[in-house]
């Protein structure tokens, strides 16, 4: 494995049997500890790479090397050092929750002596303790899906793989699973790589992300380096009174002219960080005796890095 | 890990699963023991029929065979609701994507299936058996005795997982439909009915007579009265040898079938 490189993917390919080509030559890396982001509209290819990342299926062209295991050698090892939590929560509607985590544990090769306790943690870690006994039908969807991470996790694996995991929670439900998240990644050096087609989810979760569109990824980077290349922040200010000539003339001299830029009553400033600006840039154009009535910051999206590099808002897709 | 210690525990979780699928285990037993004490009494006169050449038998231990066979295709049939369940609910995903793989799985699944189906033929043979003595008074088991009675349970279901089960497996991976699946019952209720399984031959029909030779379910049959009725002699010898032939070859078949949706379903 090349140093603190958990996933390393290169010219992966995927053509499936109907023809479609979901997967175009895709190459990326995740480095261990970090939260890595696949970002993109359903049909973009995002759980077709997971999928083969985790063993579930075939590659048509390309490596992986997971753990610095290769996945065209190494399938069994790879299954037993990482976890993955399918965009459905996949789950055995026969058992109990403490009965389903005990199965997990006792597959993964630990002793009997410690199923006991390594559910006890399970049940812990996910706060599940209460659902225990109860069979999984019952319980609701967000608890399904915290006990489908408790079962991915029985192992300790190296690697955690989710696909969507959010997807069908309600807010407090997916703002509880980004803190857990957060949390295994900080406590126990956890590296995850996720899907989403939830924009938010993407930029406050993940240290990374690859916007990936029709099978290919079209930009990968920190998600403010990708509202950076965007472009610079906005401050716009709503105006009472038009601006006259002279305004006009020393806002020109006062900051550059290529980041101004006038409505009938309101006026535009680029600036590099919108929110730090905003007073100092108000104190300004106010001196300049320029008659403001309202303000708005507004930052580049990941929704506009998206529309910068596919073209489409992936809002509407 | 290894990977038969994998395939025991999911044989062992499979095997736990039924405890909470009563209905299945309960509707492949009672339909074929209705159908056993519903057939034995209202065709209790076949034996009396001229030409029959099981006449020395009452109608209830020339159909056992049949009973036993119908069980196995039935119950082999409804083996498919927990692997559907798995598959609907996406565990059967979730579990390829941990140690227990894809083969464990299948195999497992195969092994926890026969296992159900051989103490529910075993559990049809026992009852079948309290029958004849309630209705003879003769406390005798037949001339195979326990072992033969434990090989008719083994050849049954030998030709209904193997055979059955691996088209149901294959049904259920394509379609992920129990109704799909179950709609292949009538297919073997149909060859189980066009064999002697209720009436024997020499009293068929001229054409059926001739046909009943390239029907499976009657070599199975054939084996399964052959130890039941007459024991072990020669000519049970013969008939347990050819019904094992068309079972390995069945079984080779609709597996290689089997694996090949597997795959197509999987990729």
């Amino acid at each position: 494995m090349s140093q603190g490189k958990v996933i390393e993917v290169k010219n992966l390919d995927k053509v499936y049997r109907s023809g479609t080509h979901a997967v175009k030559g895709i190459s990326f890396d995740v480095m261990k500890g970090e939260i890595f982001g696949m970002l993109g509209p359903n049909g973009a290819g995002k759980t077709t790479t997971l999928q083969m990342m985790g063993t579930l299926l075939k590659i048509t062209n390309g490596d992986i090397s997971i753990l610095g295991h290769d996945i065209h050698t190494d399938e069994r090892v790879i299954r037993e050092k990482i976890g993955f939590a399918l965009q459905e929560a996949g789950l055995d509607n026969l058992a109990t929750t403490s009965e389903l985590i005990a199965f997990h544990i006792n597959l993964f090769g630990f002793p009997k002596s410690e199923i006991k306790e390594r559910v006890k943690e399970s049940l812990t870690l996910l706060d599940l303790h209460e659902y225990a006994n109860q069979m999984i039908p019952e319980l609701s969807g967000g608890t399904q899906r915290r006990l489908d991470l408790a079962v991915s996790l029985v192992h300790n694996p190296d690697l955690l793989i989710l696909d969507e995991p959010t997807t069908g929670l309600d807010p407090v439900h997916r703002s509880e699973l980004w803190t857990l998240l957060r949390t295994l990644r900080d406590e126990r050096g956890l590296t995850l790589v996720m899907s989403t087609h939830y924009m938010e989810e993407a930029d406050v979760l993940c240290d990374r992300i690859a916007i990936i569109d029709s099978g290919e990824i079209v930009a990968i980077d920190t998600p403010d380096n990708l509202k950076k290349s965007v472009g610079k922040d906005t401050i716009e200010f709503s105006l009472s009174e038009e601006l006259n000539t002279e305004q006009q003339s020393s806002l020109s001299s006062t900051f550059t002219k290529d980041d101004i830029e006038y409505l009938t009553d309101k006026l535009l400033i680029k600036v590099d960080d919108g929110e730090a600006s905003l007073l100092p840039t108000l104190k300004k154009i106010i001196e300049l005796d320029v008659k403001v009535k309202g303000t708005k910051v507004k930052i580049p999206t990941l929704d506009d890095v998206y529309l910068k590099y596919t073209g489409k808002r992936l809002e509407d897709e | 890990m290894n990977p038969v210690r994998t395939t025991l525990i999911l044989y062992i979780r499979n095997l736990k699963q039924y405890k909470r699928l009563p209905a299945v285990l309960a509707f492949s037993f009672v339909v074929p023991i209705l159908q056993y004490l519903l057939f034995s009494n209202l065709f209790n006169s076949l034996a009396d029929v001229p030409g029959n050449p099981y006449a020395e038998y009452p109608y209830y231990l020339y159909i056992t065979p049949a009973i036993i066979l119908l069980t196995a295709t039935f119950g082999s049939v409804n083996s498919s609701a927990a692997l559907l369940m798995d598959l609907n609910t996406g565990y059967f995903e979730k579990l390829r994507a941990t140690p227990a793989g894809l083969v464990p799985q299948l195999v497992a699944r195969f092994m926890s299936e026969f296992t159900r189906l051989f103490l529910q033929l075993i559990l049809i043979i026992t009852v079948s058996q309290l029958y004849h003595w309630r209705m003879s008074d003769v406390y005798e088991i037949p001339d195979a005795g326990i072992s033969g009675l434990i090989l008719m349970a083994l050849i049954a279901a030998s030709f209904g997982i193997g055979v059955v089960g691996n088209l149901v497996v294959a049904l259920a991976f394509r379609t992920k439909s129990e109704q799909a699946v179950q709609a292949v019952f009538p297919l073997f209720f149909f060859a189980v009915f066009m064999s002697t399984a209720y009436v024997p031959k020499p009293l068929l029909p001229e054409w059926l007579q001739n046909a009943v030779i390239y029907n499976p379910c009657e070599h199975v049959l054939d084996a399964i009265r052959s130890i039941f009725l007459e024991g072990f002699v020669d000519s049970t010898f013969e008939s347990i040898q050819t019904s094992i032939l068309w079972i390995f070859v069945l079984t080779t078949i609709t597996a290689f079938l089997n694996y090949k949706v597997i795959r197509s379903t999987l990729n």
